[in-house]
C-alpha cells in the first residue's frame, strides 16, 4: 500500500467547502508531511472515490487509510456516509474521523455509536487547524497502526 | 360580560327555588284544606247524630210514661228513669259540640229548657194518673206534653238545619279555594318550568362558552409552544450556520497574520487584529447563545432526581474557589445544614451555582475582601417573589447567595437577567452577559424562581427558590 515514499498514509477528506479544503490542505502540508490528503466534495463522491467510479473512474486512486467526514454536506450528509461505510464489508475497517463545526453532545454520542473513531470540532483559528493536523499525524501515523 | 351572565344566573336560580317553594306551600295548603273539610263533615255528622239521640232518649221516656199511665206497672218506668239521667248529659255534649257556633247557642238552650219542661210534665202526668186519674186534667197535661214535644222536635230540626247550613257554607268556601288552587298551582308550576328552562339554558350557554374559551386557550398554548419550538430551532440553526463563515473569518485572518505579518504595514496588522478580535467576540456570543439554548427542555421533569443541595454547593465552592490565588479567595460563610433534597437535574443546578458564584466573584469591589454568604432554608410559597397562584401553597427550598460586591441599581433588575444584557463595559468586567440568563432559565426549568436584591457599593443577594417535592412523591 505504501507506494508513495513521501507519504505514509492517505487520508480522504470529504469537505464541501472550498475554503475549508484550502485551509485544511495548507495545514496538513505544512504540519503533517507524512499524510497525503485527497479531497472529495460531497457524500456521493466519497463512494465514487472508494469504488473508483464516476469522476474517479479513470484515476488510479488507492484506498484511503483514514477518512475525515464533515457532518453537514449536500446530498449525502456525513451521518449517511458513515452509516453506509460501516455497513459495507469492504470498507468498514477504515477508521472515520468526524470533522465538523458541531460540538453538540448529541452529535458526538450519535456518531460514536454509529462507529466513528474520532470526533473533532473544527477549530476556529488557523493555529488550531495546524494543531489538529499535527495531532492527527502524531496519533494515526506515528502511534496507531493503519491498513 | 361573563360576570353579568353569572349574576343573572344567580337570580334565575334563586327565582326557581322561590317558585318551587311557593308551589310546595300551595300544595301543602290545599292538602290541609281537604283534610280540614273532611273533619268538618265528620263533626257535622256527629252533631246530627247527637241531636237525634237526644230526641230519641226523650221519646223513649215518653213511651215508658205512657205505658205506666195505662198499666201503673213500674217496669214501664225503666226507660224514663234511664233517660232522665242521660238526656241532660247528651244535651251538654251537644252544647259543647256546637260551642264554636253562636247561632246554635240559643236553640240548644231552648232544647235544654224544653226537655226539662217535658220531663216535668211527664212527672205531673204520672202523679195525676196515680192520684185522681181525672181524665180532663190528664188529657190537658198530656196535650201540654205533646205540644212541648213538638217544640223539642222543631228546635232539634233547627239545630240540625243550622249544622247542615254551616257545612254547606264551609264546603262552598273550600270548593272555591280548591277551584282556585289548581289555577295557581298550574301557573306557578309553569313559571317554575320556565325559570328552570331559562336557567338551564343559561348554564349550558355559559358552559359552552367556557368550553369554547378552553379549547381556544388550549389551541393558543399549542400554537405558542409550536412557535416557541420553531423559534428556538430557528435560532439554533442560525447560530449553527453562522459558525461556518465566522470560523473562516477567524481562520483566514489568523492565516494572513501568521504568514504575512512581516510584510504587512503596521496599520494593516492593527486592522487585521481588530477583525480577528471582533470575530472572536462573535464566536463567544454564538457559543454562549448555543449554550443558553441548550438549557431549553434539556432534561424532562420525569428525569429529575433528588439532589443534595448542601453537597452540591460545597463541591461547587471548593472547585471554583480552589482555582483562585490566596488574595482573591473570598471569605465564604456557608450555612447549608439541613437543606432538604430537591428534585432536579444535578448538572443544571451545578451550572446555576457556578454562575451565581462566578457573578459574586466577578463583581467584587476593588480592595475589599470579598465576603460570600450562602444560606439555605425552607420557606412557604407565599414568601416567594412573583410566585404563581398555583404554586403559592407549595413549599420551597430557598438558597440565598449574598456578596459584598459592587451591587447594582435595582432599576436594572430585569435587564440583568436578559440574554447578552450587561450593566458594565466589556473592558471593565469580562463576559457576554449570559450567566444570569442561564441561571434564570435553569431555575425556570425547575419551576422555581430567581429574585435579586442589591445596593450599589454594598452588595447583591440572589434568592433561588426551588420547589420541594411533595411528601407523596415516591422519589423522596
Amino acid at each position: 500500500m505504501k507506494s508513495n515514499k513521501a507519504h505514509d498514509v492517505l487520508i480522504l477528506i470529504a469537505e464541501d467547502d472550498a475554503d475549508d479544503r484550502y485551509l485544511t490542505k495548507a495545514a496538513f502540508e505544512e504540519n503533517a508531511s507524512r499524510c497525503e490528503i485527497d479531497f472529495v466534495e460531497d457524500g456521493d463522491e466519497v463512494f465514487d472515490f472508494l469504488y473508483s467510479r464516476g469522476k474517479f473512474a479513470t484515476s488510479k486512486s488507492k484506498m484511503p487509510s483514514l477518512i475525515m467526514l464533515d457532518l453537514n454536506m449536500p446530498k449525502k450528509d456525513g451521518r449517511q456516509v458513515l452509516d453506509e461505510i460501516k455497513k459495507a464489508p469492504s470498507l468498514k475497517h477504515i477508521p472515520i474521523i468526524i470533522f465538523t463545526t458541531s460540538k453538540s453532545p448529541e452529535d458526538v454520542r450519535q456518531v460514536y455509536s454509529m462507529g466513528a473513531s474520532s470526533f473533532i470540532t473544527k477549530p476556529t483559528s488557523f493555529e488550531g487547524l495546524q494543531e489538529v493536523a499535527r495531532n492527527i499525524e502524531a496519533y494515526w501515523v506515528k502511534t496507531a497502526t493503519l491498513i | 360580560m361573563r360576570n353579568e351572565t353569572l349574576k343573572y344566573l344567580y337570580w334565575v336560580l334563586a327565582g326557581t327555588v322561590l317558585v318551587l317553594f311557593l308551589v310546595g306551600l300551595a300544595a301543602f295548603r290545599n292538602l290541609e284544606q281537604a283534610q280540614g273539610y273532611g273533619e268538618l263533615v265528620n263533626h257535622t255528622t256527629n252533631v246530627l247524630l247527637q241531636a237525634e239521640a237526644t230526641v230519641s232518649l226523650i221519646k223513649d221516656a215518653e213511651t215508658g210514661v205512657r205505658g205506666y199511665i195505662i198499666t201503673h206497672d213500674s217496669k214501664f218506668l225503666q226507660p224514663y228513669s234511664q233517660s232522665i239521667t242521660s238526656v241532660f248529659t247528651a244535651i251538654r255534649v251537644l252544647d259543647s259540640m256546637t260551642i264554636d257556633n253562636e247561632r246554635q247557642r240559643n236553640p240548644v238552650r231552648v232544647l235544654d229548657s224544653l226537655t226539662f219542661r217535658r220531663f216535668r210534665i211527664m212527672k205531673q202526668t204520672m202523679s195525676i194518673s196515680v192520684s185522681t186519674y181525672d181524665r180532663d186534667t190528664l188529657r190537658e197535661k198530656m196535650l201540654q206534653g205533646r205540644l212541648v214535644m213538638d217544640s223539642i222536635r222543631a228546635v232539634t230540626k233547627k239545630i240540625q238545619q243550622e249544622e247542615k247550613r254551616l257545612l254547606r257554607e264551609r264546603q262552598q268556601k273550600a270548593d272555591e279555594f280548591s277551584k282556585l288552587t289548581p289555577f295557581w298551582l298550574g301557573l306557578i308550576s309553569l313559571l317554575a318550568v320556565a325559570l328552570f328552562s331559562a336557567s338551564s339554558f343559561m348554564v349550558i350557554l355559559e358552559l359552552r362558552r367556557r368550553w369554547r374559551y378552553e379549547s381556544q386557550l388550549e389551541q393558543a398554548v399549542e400554537d405558542l409552544k409550536k412557535t416557541n419550538a420553531e423559534l428556538e430551532n430557528f435560532v439554533y440553526l442560525t447560530t449553527h450556520h453562522f459558525q461556518e463563515p465566522l470560523r473562516k473569518l477567524q481562520t483566514f485572518s489568523g492565516r494572513l497574520m501568521s504568514k504575512y505579518q512581516s510584510t504587512l504595514h503596521e496599520e494593516a496588522v492593527f486592522m487585521l487584529q481588530r477583525i480577528s478580535d471582533s470575530a472572536a467576540r462573535m464566536q463567544q456570543l454564538m457559543d454562549d447563545l448555543l449554550l443558553y439554548l441548550r438549557f431549553d427542555g434539556l432534561v424532562k421533569k420525569s428525569e429529575f432526581q433528588a439532589v443534595d443541595l448542601s453537597a452540591l454547593l460545597n463541591s461547587v465552592l471548593t472547585e471554583q474557589t480552589g482555582k483562585l490565588d490566596a488574595e482573591h479567595r473570598p471569605d465564604l460563610q456557608v450555612e447549608t445544614d439541613h437543606s432538604p433534597a430537591v428534585l432536579g437535574d444535578e448538572t443544571q443546578l451545578k451550572i446555576l451555582f457556578e454562575q451565581l458564584l462566578d457573578n459574586s466573584l466577578k463583581f467584587a469591589r476593588q480592595n475589599v475582601r470579598s465576603v460570600i454568604k450562602i444560606r439555605t432554608f425552607v420557606t412557604n410559597g407565599t414568601e416567594v417573589t412573583g410566585v404563581s397562584m398555583e404554586q403559592s401553597d407549595h413549599k420551597f427550598c430557598a438558597i440565598e447567595f449574598s456578596d459584598n460586591g459592587i451591587g447594582f441599581d435595582m432599576a436594572f433588575t430585569e435587564k440583568i437577567f436578559q440574554l447578552f444584557q450587561r450593566l458594565h463595559h466589556r473592558h471593565e468586567y469580562p463576559g457576554t452577559g449570559i450567566g444570569l440568563a442561564i441561571s434564570k432559565k435553569i431555575v425556570a426549568n425547575h419551576r422555581g424562581y430567581l429574585a435579586v436584591e442589591s445596593r450599589i457599593n454594598e452588595g447583591t443577594v440572589f434568592f433561588v427558590y426551588l420547589p420541594l417535592a411533595a411528601a407523596s412523591d415516591p422519589k423522596l
